[in-house]
């Protein structure tokens, strides 16, 4: 690498993953000299996609954040004999197979801070087509918008009046503060009180697995609130209130670290540190990378990029999630799931009597992820042992026990995450979580927020970024971009869809 | 319109730092050059309309935004590009020499379903200065080498053949199109908040 790199810097940034980038992107934008380096020869860290190729290389090789992993060949299936192992590894780049797949809500945290920061213009989504439910094991979508409601054979015609009849109620739900339904439910469940509507099981199923998404024991309010952000992020894109982003999760810190670059960030790929130290006032660290001591105010810094001396003090790195990969000849569930060459689908799956739960992502070439023909299943759970394939078997089993599809290629691996993540006080350095098990980004970018405010307290996180046209190009100051805050207009303009998207009916 | 065919192309800027790519851009877009050098800061994608073959299409050129500087441009710079431009300097004979990996770092990351006959272009950049290291002869026989990849000499200061450069590299991302039927391969993608944006001049540039 030719070094003509500086040597100070405002702050340096450890790992390109989602949180990482966030924030990287959030200090550059307000002006901050920023180094965003990387250990690996890729963006994203566990963040993000990978050709099978590389995919594979990554199972075989453990790593600090990623480990127990594996990978099986099936013999290709009698309908689809043309994928092999060779044919598969010949499109290795067609594929990109993200280590911590997740969906967005519509009108939820992540695309809210892609809209208000301008980043949106680096990405492009596809809309889900099915949210899904197992019912009676049968994998069967539930529906979303009010002409699915009104379509859906799934349901009698009662079930149908009943269904929007419920749901109209969740979303009038808090708008009048002496609902007699809140008081009566105040400290209650969320399926005490879905059984007091006399719903039918089906139904329960439907808001309990698909909708709401809660278990057994969660609250009343919970469950109301997850329902009215399923609600809210309806109508607004496609027919399920879930987008993905095209090639995959590990497009989205990519996005963060091109703003974090127009605003002057420096990138450093396959850079490795050796150690960090830092004055006795801790006012300067110093990272020693390549033979070269790089000065910063603050550095932030993934789990896995902790140089070996500083891992220590965030304690073990445990299991913490375990994830499956499957790459099928065809996808799973019936054509009506699967319609013009398969759907990119979610599946929100229960064990142990609710007690845990995994989710699944289907794929299908229309993600950009991988070939035409082909289909990707992620399947992820909470950890809670070394053996992802065996956290994981009560859901495969549900999953492939009827109906399973042609599975070609079979993955296992966990991620890890240190034990005390947030315990920074043994040194200066601000380290961000490992991916929590969650379905949108809404706990990545808290963390990411919440470093923001603790380095930068009276900043804004991530304004909006100016359009092309705003941009002065003669006898500029660049210093002069970051007084461009959020404009009057746009801030008006993002207010009325936000609160277009709350008062939105059941939407078509 | 009513056909799927892209109206939209996206053109990707590459080369070494400080061969003139985004000066090459602003020239074109915005009729401005500015000597002062300045690693891109601020520098990050122009549209344009262009009219090629009568019809009209947007051209969105992406610039590296600096990352190129470490070797650290990622995966998603390279996505669903329509057309690849590369610029050397002809007063630095490594910018010309690096061209090379340029082209391979291009057909592994974007990996175009048809690699020998996607469009690039290339750009010796500079010609106005008078310290002139690479010889036309030598760049010529090196496009001639690469499936005949059309060549163009500039200067993004004077303005020297950037139009002209552009049209043609306009041209061939269509005609790559024409050529396979390339119909949009994801249809229905979503771009958040495209109703939401301004209107803005056809003709703007980040940079």
């Amino acid at each position: 690498m030719s070094d003509d790199l500086p040597e100070e810097f405002d702050l340096i940034v450890l790992g390109t993953g989602f949180a990482e980038s966030c924030i990287a992107a959030a200090a550059s934008r307000i002006g901050k000299t920023v180094l965003h380096i990387d250990s690996h020869d890729y963006y994203g860290d566990v963040w993000n996609s990978f050709s099978l190729e590389a995919f594979n290389k990554l199972l075989d090789q453990p790593s600090s954040s990623l480990r127990n992993g594996s990978y099986t060949w099936h013999e290709p299936a009698e309908e689809a004999p043309s994928w092999t192992r060779e044919t598969l590894l010949e499109k290795s780049r067609r594929f990109s197979l993200d280590l911590s797949p997740r969906v967005a809500y519509s009108a939820g945290a992540l695309v809210q801070l892609l809209i208000k920061s301008n980043i949106c213009r680096y990405a492009e989504f596809r809309a889900l087509d099915h949210v899904c439910m197992l019912y009676n094991n049968e994998l069967v979508s539930v529906p979303c918008s009010r002409s699915d409601v009104f379509n859906t054979k799934t349901l009698t015609m009662v079930e149908k009046r009943l269904l929007m009849k419920f749901l109209t109620a969740c979303n009038d739900y808090g708008e009048d503060k002496c609902n007699e339904d809140a008081l009566a439910f105040r400290g209650r469940t969320f399926l005490e009180y879905l059984k007091a509507q006399r719903v039918t099981d089906k139904i329960a199923t439907c808001v309990m697995q698909a909708i709401a998404m809660c278990d057994a024991s969660s609250s009343f309010e919970t469950g109301m609130q997850r329902t009215q952000r399923f609600l809210a992020s309806l109508g607004r894109y496609g027919n399920t209130p879930f987008l993905f982003p095209m090639y995959g999760c590990g497009e989205l810190p990519q996005c963060f670290c091109r703003l974090c670059a127009v605003f002057g960030g420096i990138y450093c790929l396959k850079r490795s540190v050796d150690d960090i130290s830092w004055t006795p006032d801790a006012k300067e660290l110093l990272l020693s990378s390549a033979g070269k001591t790089l000065r910063a105010k603050h550095i932030v810094c993934a789990p896995g990029q902790l140089p070996a001396t500083l891992a220590p003090h965030y304690g073990q790195l445990q299991p913490h999630i375990s994830r499956g990969l499957f790459i099928a000849a065809s996808p799973l569930g019936n054509e009506e799931l699967n319609k013009g060459g398969g759907g990119v689908n979610l599946l929100r799956l229960l064990a142990d009597e609710g007690q845990r739960e995994a989710c699944l992502i289907q794929l299908s070439h229309y993600s950009g992820a991988c070939p035409a023909g082909l289909y990707i299943l992620h399947l992820t759970t909470p950890a809670f042992s070394e053996d992802p394939a065996a956290d994981l078997a009560d859901f495969t089993a549900q999953l492939f026990e009827t109906n399973a599809p042609q599975i070609l290629y079979s993955a296992y691996f966990t991620i890890t995450a240190p034990t005390n993540a947030n315990e920074s006080a043994a040194t200066p350095i601000y380290c961000t979580a490992a991916p929590a098990y969650e379905l949108d980004y809404d706990a990545a970018i808290a963390d990411a927020r919440h470093i923001f405010s603790q380095i930068y307290e009276n900043d804004d996180f991530l304004p909006r970024a100016p359009d092309p046209e705003e941009i002065v190009v003669d006898g500029e100051d660049p210093s002069a971009l970051n007084e461009h805050s959020l404009p009057e207009d746009l801030r008006a303009q993002l207010h009325d869809l936000q609160q277009a998207a709350q008062q939105m009916d059941i939407a078509e | 319109m009513a056909s799927r065919k892209k109206s939209l192309l996206k053109v990707i800027i590459l080369g070494d730092s400080s061969v003139g790519k985004t000066s090459l851009m602003n020239q074109y877009v915005n009729k401005r050059f500015s000597n002062q050098y300045k690693a891109t800061i601020g520098a990050d994608f122009c549209t344009k309309e262009v009219v090629v073959n009568d019809r009209v299409v947007t051209m969105q050129i992406w610039d590296t935004a600096g990352q190129e500087r470490f070797q650290s441009l990622g995966v998603a710079f390279y996505r669903g590009a329509d057309c690849c431009v590369l610029v050397y300097d002809v007063t630095a004979p490594n910018s010309f020499k690096n061209l090379d990996s340029w082209r391979d770092e291009f057909l592994i990351q974007a990996s175009p379903r048809d690699p020998e006959h996607f469009p690039f272009v290339v750009l010796g950049n500079k010609v106005d200065l008078d310290n002139r290291q690479v010889s036309t002869r030598r760049a010529q026989q090196w496009c001639q080498s690469k499936n005949d990849i059309p060549y163009y000499e500039t200067s993004a200061k004077e303005g020297i053949n950037v139009e002209m450069a552009f049209q043609t590299i306009a041209k061939n991302a269509l005609e790559q199109e024409t050529e396979a039927e390339l119909i949009n391969d994801f249809p229905d993608q979503i771009r958040l908040n495209s109703e939401n944006n301004r209107p803005g001049n056809a003709d703007n540039c980040q940079c």
